[in-house]
């Protein structure tokens, strides 16, 4: 299949490049990396927070992103958001981070 | 897509020579490191540049875990001619990231190399793998309770110090210039022998990171920024944690304050009043922390001169904001402190923030997290400043001169604000040398104005060059043509020792303009 990398992605683009990282989530696991990050608690506070608990990137937390869409933003990084490899993040870790932050309560202002 | 059918190949290698290669690669490092699929390429293909990815899009990405794997690597990619770009924790924003130089490179991500060797903390020194990122230094010096500091650049906690020194980049505590606290690397060269820098070679030596210099020629440098081998550990000292840490910033108001400031700062800097790599940040550099360009204007170009004003008062922001710090004792920093506050009264000029009178001020927050190696990604703001994810630093090096600082900064906004983009710059000062550091920001959604900046960056390369200026490091759509501003005859050896050291051209062919086929 054809898969946009530019971040000029309509809808239709973004629903193909989820469906397609949600299917490799399932396949494709580095366990050697499982134990680098300790939790995704502990991704989201050494990585994500310093952009989106300071205003730099929008809040992500108690909005009820979809694991799927706040995965694929970080695997792809667009616009403003650098993209993450497997490598950095293990595709396990990525998907307890992302159910993670989908279900988190909003940020105490 | 099945695997024999690669989108991507490397240059000149067949897909059944490229297949063979693969199944090569899987059998050393497990299929769970050799990535082909296009959707597993994903990552990598954020480029910020201003040009289209496609020709940046690597053919596979291999990720290694010993310098053994990094060996087998070396041996297969020579057996099958194929280039491969190496990237430590792969974040070299505004330089191409982690996308190679041309179109079909394999990527060898070395992000799960991460071990930290050793840290000794009598002699201050580290030696780490390259998918060592600074949080986690830091976070295992704390661990382990060690009282030392890290000086990482600004996208910190998401970067490393081999991918950063390697690339000679900058931080800014007194330890700001990290090739100059580099010291013992580990390499693997493209005949797949293993070289130990320095004292390294010395068998039994435990001086290899104490020591930079060790015997005969100094060969560290030739593999930072250049294409001769694979590290696979570095060397690094680190700050001893000092009993007192004073950040500071001055304000001045207007655009031609650089030079006096600059006269002022130079002496500080070079005395070692100041040790740190002190930052003159231009208005919308600052800004980006707090400010969009849309909270303003929605019109494409330049922003005026009106608006960047607006900005100043509206928000309190200088034309320049300089940002330093001081460490030592109590009674050292006591006594510089009386210095730096008399050198700004003489000065007539520049109104003093300490960290009591910045309150929650988040600009100043994050410069003096960064004065003290504290992991921050706030500088990521300058991404919001004008959206859409183009960035590309042009970053020329400039005397700390006053005189030469305001010619630089006139040139640059000039050309930037004929192709309709901003000045969005600052200065980083160590002692007798400034990286002039300015982020060309574009929106990437917007063809026109990716088309604008890129002929911007090259009209900016093109004008620094007749006035004698150089850049200290660019993204890979413009190495070849900054490695011509350094002219004839350092390309020359450059090839000279890419011919004895990798004959085959294996080893990222393109970076800093090395390329055996050009
Ligand atoms: C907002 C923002 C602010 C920034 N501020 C700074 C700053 O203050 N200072 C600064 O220096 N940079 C800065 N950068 C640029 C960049 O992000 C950093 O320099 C970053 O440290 C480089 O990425 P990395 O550490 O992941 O290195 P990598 O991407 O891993 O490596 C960089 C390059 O070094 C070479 N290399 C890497 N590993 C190896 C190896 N093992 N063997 C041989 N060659 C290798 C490759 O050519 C590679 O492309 C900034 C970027 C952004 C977005």
């Amino acid at each position: 299949m054809s898969l946009s990398m530019t971040c000029r992605c309509g809808k239709w683009i973004f629903a193909a490049c989820a469906a397609v990282f949600l299917a490799l989530l399932s396949v494709s696991a580095f366990a050697k990396e499982d134990d680098k990050w300790r939790n995704e608690e502990q991704v989201y506070a050494k990585i994500c927070a310093y952009c989106h608990d300071v205003g730099v990137g929008p809040v992500i937390k108690g909005r009820q992103l979809t694991p799927t869409y706040i995965a694929a933003w970080v695997r792809h990084g667009w616009k403003a958001m650098p993209a993450f490899s497997s490598a950095f993040i293990d595709d396990k870790t990525l998907q307890r981070l992302a159910e993670y932050v989908s279900q988190s309560a909003p940020p105490q202002q | 897509m099945t695997e024999q059918n690669y989108a991507i190949l490397p240059p000149g290698v067949e897909s059944q020579a490229f297949h063979n290669a693969v199944q090569q690669f899987r059998q050393l490092l497990g299929n769970e490191n050799v990535l082909v699929k296009q959707e597993q390429l994903v990552p990598y293909m954020k480029i910020m540049m201003s040009v289209d990815e496609a020709g940046h899009a690597a053919s596979a990405v291999l990720t290694a875990t010993n310098v053994e794997q990094v060996q087998g690597v070396v041996r297969i990619c020579n057996e099958h001619k194929i280039p491969v770009w190496t990237v430590s924790t792969g974040h070299n924003f505004g330089y191409g990231t982690a996308a190679p130089h041309h179109r079909g490179q394999i990527i060898l991500d070395l992000k799960k190399m991460n071990k930290i060797i050793e840290i000794d903390p009598d002699l201050c020194t580290a030696l780490v793998e390259p998918g060592v990122t600074y949080q986690q230094l830091a976070d295992h010096i704390k661990e382990k309770g060690y009282k030392l500091w890290v000086d990482p650049p600004a996208p910190s906690a998401i970067v490393g110090p081999v991918g950063n020194t390697l690339d000679r980049g900058i931080g800014y505590t007194p330890y700001a210039e990290h090739f100059m606290f580099q010291c013992g690397m580990e390499v693997v060269l493209a005949n797949g022998k293993v070289l130990r820098t320095g004292m390294g070679g010395v068998r039994d030596s435990n001086t290899w990171q104490v020591f930079k210099w060790g015997y005969g020629p100094y060969l560290d440098g030739i593999f930072t920024q250049s294409n001769f081998g694979i590290v696979t550990k570095m060397g690094l000292w680190l700050m001893p944690q000092p009993d007192v840490f004073r950040p500071f910033a001055v304000k001045f108001r207007k655009d031609e304050d650089i030079k006096d400031l600059v006269e002022m700062f130079r002496p500080l800097s070079i005395n070692g009043i100041i040790p740190n790599g002190v930052v003159f940040a231009g208005t919308l550099y600052e800004a980006s922390v707090t400010v969009r360009r849309s909270d303003y204007t929605t019109e494409k170009g330049a922003t005026s001169k009106d608006v960047i004003q607006r900005i100043r008062d509206e928000h309190n922001i200088g034309a320049w904001t300089a940002y330093g710090a001081l460490y030592g004792t109590h009674e050292q920093v006591e006594v510089n402190w009386r210095i730096v506050i008399d050198s700004i009264k003489k000065l007539g000029k520049g109104e003093i923030i300490t960290e009591d009178h910045a309150g929650n001020d988040p600009a100043f927050k994050y410069r003096a997290d960064l004065m003290r190696g504290n992991m921050t990604l706030t500088e990521f703001g300058l991404y919001n400043w004008r959206g859409g994810g183009g960035s590309m630093w042009f970053a020329p090096l400039s005397q700390a001169k006053g005189s030469e600082t305001v010619k630089q900064v006139e040139l640059a906004t000039r050309i930037l604000n004929k192709h309709g983009l901003d000045y969005v710059g600052e200065f980083i000062l160590t002692q007798r040398a400034l990286h002039h550091v300015i982020d060309v920001l574009f929106d990437r959604t917007d063809t026109e104005e990716m088309s604008r900046a890129h002929d911007c960056f090259a009209e900016l390369l093109g004008e620094f060059e007749k006035n004698g200026y150089g850049v200290y490091r660019v993204n890979t759509a413009f190495m070849d043509r900054v490695a011509n501003s350094f002219g004839p005859v350092q390309r020359e050896v450059n090839k000279t020792l890419k011919r004895a050291l990798d004959p085959n051209n294996i080893l990222a062919p393109g970076k800093s303009g090395i390329d055996l086929d050009i």
